[in-house]
């Protein structure tokens, strides 16, 4: 009887604890963060921060399915060229303007405008137009085909500014959503913080008072933090130390197979990648198990096709890929480079890419390559691939490290960034300058249509092209991983390496 | 300076005020050097060390750089003295190429110093005037960075590698010895021996040389031998940064960089012995440099 008149007011007293006290998330991010606007980002820590502030027209769940977001309906006409959404009713911005379909055209009309010079203006550059007939009624005009365009929309840069903080000029650190969470500070380098949107539309949530991000780029530090109370949630979660957060009964791992395939871009604007055999040689002469086991202590799998299983019209391709040191000195000497010769390989500086470096150097000694392995800070490293002045025909390196994963979901933008002609870089991802007319041809071919059957045919043709090509050294398909603690919900890792905050919760 | 050459190495202390006479500058120095025990056995662990580290690759059974997937992160064994990292290198082989290499770097690029160092300080210590004011003005400018933000600072500029850190470690030593050469040579150039050389028609160059230069030296040895510690923290700084040299090569800093993701993993030894080797390293450089100060300085008797 004590006993339960112990736990009982045990209970009492945890559950007014509770109201009584501010309920903070704290979350330590793998990078700084680099604007508040996700429609001028391509980093996952910038979605991330900002998807309780935001939110899109449609939105994905765990397993990136379509969900409804501010968009209720959508339908396409039969040739993919006019999309009609109906938008939700009783929405208002953080700064009290009405949510409706002029807000909706003029964030896409933002984004397809290309003198804006906005980071995900590539996605949009197919817009025609965009009508709003009435109040909750949007009509998407294109200028041709394009199938992906609903994964498009529910990409996590498609965001809704309000109209009026848009007119008020720079919206990078000063953002205005519609989600249940609204922006408090930003102290650039230290810490972000967002605070519960009281008149949210969906009176469930949010259920914490905060959310405070603080950007923590050393791994260990992170997850210390994590294991010492300080944040509950780690964003990004280092393969090497996941055994230390799983082996506590405290924390929990969240594990997710991602959508990022690991590449090693062959640069085709210099000559000996010009040679098939010396692509194959490259591909031969790396054992991708052992990548996993060095890169990612064994978290991941070894790519079975350009794009991932996890994204929609991934086809496994044949042959898998293999490991053969023999048969890879036997094309480089068929190529005429039985000596070899000298690469550069550009990467980021964190550790786990130092390590993909260090590891390819050595594998590629095997076939007398000798690599000058280059690490760059990330900031250094965008402006030397995608900067306004890059020049493909000179650019130095020989294979550029790179991992990517389509946050639309869709093998569109997967294949159409890294491996059609108009993905070429500065552009978008084409670190190769790989140019097929097969690959062109079919990844056209899918957009003219909104038919999935259609759409899936001709992605494989365009995969099975380029697992024939090789125009990269296909090195892994990581896992996505996260650490939390127990008894937080809704803090969640999304299979496209981004994480969703909206629906936080801590149970007592 | 050949102080193995000395025959009573095995028993010091035992001069007598008789035989201290008879000695010429080198043994009086000897002497006084093998009094301090710290430093001598600081001098006597680097020994070992650099002769293994130079012995290594005809001693031991791996490579700094042989690949071993099989046998990643493993602990200190028999066979791994160290240990291997998350590439399944031999720890230890990886540590003494790094010997070779912070001597390598410490060397050359407090030599350099050095060298620019000594010729500016003496050209502005003789002629004062403007020389002397764009001398030390400029090495004021360098003084004002604190040392590591200054070699940043300048792989920042240069790029990273190994021969930009050597030119950064280089350029961040060159101010004191400026400095240090300039006090001597202004003390020097008054005494009244080369006011004699100079009345014997000397020239510049043989009164700064062969009268001056010498006079300084002993500070400079000293500062040398110090600043070799502080040159190969800063050099190992840089490439735990990784701005050093390429992070495959067997470097202490880099290891170091590397195995701290292992850390918390639990997998100490692969940032322990890296660890280990600097501060051992640094400690015995610094602790020599404080004996060869004691015993050059012709002002400070012995106890």
């Amino acid at each position: 009887m004590a006993y339960l008149k112990t736990t009982a007011l045990a209970a009492v007293l945890a559950a007014t604890g509770g109201l009584a006290q501010a309920q903070d998330i704290k979350v330590a991010m793998d990078q700084v963060f680099h604007t508040l606007d996700p429609q001028d980002s391509n980093y996952n820590v910038d979605f991330s921060s900002m998807e309780g502030v935001f939110e899109r027209l449609i939105s994905f769940d765990e397993d990136m399915g379509l969900v409804p977001q501010l968009a209720t309906e959508w339908e396409a006409n039969e040739d993919a060229t006019q999309f009609t959404l109906t938008l939700r009713e009783g929405v208002v911005f953080h700064d009290g303007t009405p949510f409706n379909a002029e807000a909706v055209k003029a964030n896409l009309e933002r984004l397809a405008d290309q003198s804006q010079n906005l980071a995900k203006n590539s996605m949009f550059n197919m817009v025609d137009s965009v009508e709003a007939p009435d109040e909750t009624t949007v009509v998407i005009n294109l200028k041709e085909p394009f199938g992906a365009m609903i994964n498009t929309l529910a990409h996590p840069a498609v965001v809704m500014h309000s109209p009026a903080s848009l007119e008020e000029g720079d919206v990078s650190d000063n953002p205005v959503g519609t989600g249940p969470f609204r922006f408090d500070e930003w102290v650039p380098g230290e810490q972000l913080r967002v605070v519960a949107n009281e008149d949210y539309w969906d009176s469930e949530w949010p259920k914490v008072d905060s959310v405070t991000f603080y950007p923590v780029p050393e791994n260990a530090t992170r997850v210390s933090m994590l294991l010492s109370d300080e944040v509950q949630f780690v964003y990004v979660l280092p393969a090497e130390l996941a055994e230390n957060v799983e082996s506590n009964d405290n924390y929990e791992v969240l594990s997710r197979e991602g959508l990022t395939v690991w590449t090693a871009a062959m640069n085709m604007n210099k000559e000996h990648f010009q040679d098939p055999k010396v692509r194959e040689a490259f591909n031969l002469v790396v054992d991708q198990e052992a990548f996993l086991q060095v890169v990612y202590s064994g978290h991941g799998s070894v790519p079975d096709s350009p794009i991932a299983p996890n994204t929609q019209f991934h086809e496994a391709q044949e042959p898998a890929l293999s490991t053969d040191v023999e048969r890879a000195r036997e094309l480089m000497e068929e190529a005429g480079y039985g000596d070899g010769f000298e690469v550069e390989i550009w990467a980021r500086n964190n550790s786990t890419e130092v390590r993909m470096l260090q590891f390819l150097k050595q594998q590629l000694s095997q076939i007398n390559v000798d690599a000058t392995v280059l690490p760059l800070e990330g900031a250094t490293r965008s402006e030397r691939l995608f900067g306004s002045n890059v020049n493909p025909e000179t650019i130095e390196y020989d294979l550029a490290i790179g991992g990517w994963s389509p946050s639309t979901g869709d093998a569109d933008w997967h294949l159409r960034p890294v491996y059609a002609t108009e993905g070429f870089i500065p552009a978008m991802y084409n670190m190769a300058f790989y140019s097929n007319e097969v690959v062109d041809g079919a990844v056209a071919e899918a957009l003219a249509t909104a038919d999935p059957e259609a759409r899936a045919a001709a992605y494989a043709k365009a995969q099975e092209q380029i697992w024939a090509d090789q125009p990269a050294i296909f090195l892994a398909v990581d896992e996505k991983m996260a650490g939390r603690k127990k008894g937080v919900t809704g803090v969640i890792k999304m299979p496209d390496g981004t994480m969703q905050y909206s629906h936080a919760a801590v149970e007592e | 300076m050949t102080p193995t050459a000395t025959p009573d190495t095995a028993t010091p202390g035992t001069a007598t005020s008789e035989t201290r006479r008879t000695r010429g500058p080198v043994g009086e120095f000897w002497r006084r050097l093998r009094q301090r025990r710290v430093a001598l056995a600081a001098m006597l662990i680097l020994l070992a060390i650099y002769l293994f580290a130079f012995a290594a690759p005809y001693v031991l059974p791996y490579g700094p750089n042989d690949f071993d997937y099989l046998n990643t992160l493993q602990g200190p064994s028999a066979t791994h003295w160290a240990g291997t990292d998350e590439f399944g290198r031999d720890i230890f082989a990886r540590l003494m190429n790094g010997a070779k290499l912070s001597m390598f770097i410490g060397f050359t690029s407090v030599g350099i110093g050095a060298a620019f160092g000594i010729v500016a300080g003496l050209l502005a210590g003789f002629y004062g005037g403007w020389i002397d004011s764009i001398t030390m003005r400029m090495s004021d400018v360098l003084f004002a960075f604190p040392g590591v933000l200054l070699a940043i600072g300048i792989v920042a500029i240069l790029g990273p590698g190994l021969s930009n850190v050597i030119i950064a470690v280089a350029i961040f030593s060159l101010p004191a010895f400026a400095r240090i050469v300039r006090s001597g040579t202004l003390a020097l150039k008054e005494s009244t021996y080369v006011e004699a050389a100079r009345a014997a028609g000397a020239s510049d160059m043989v009164i700064m040389g062969r009268h001056i230069l010498p006079g300084t030296l002993s500070a400079v040895i000293v500062y040398f031998t110090m600043r070799i510690g502080t040159s190969i923290l800063t050099a190992t700084s840089l490439s735990f940064l990784g701005l050093g040299v390429e992070p495959s090569i067997a470097e202490w800093g880099a290891m170091l960089s590397t195995g701290r993701d292992y850390m918390l993993a639990g997998e100490w030894h692969l940032t322990v012995f890296p660890g280990l080797a600097i501060f051992i390293t640094v400690l015995c450089f610094n602790l020599l440099g404080d004996g060869l100060r004691d015993a050059l300085d012709p002002k400070l008797e012995q106890t």
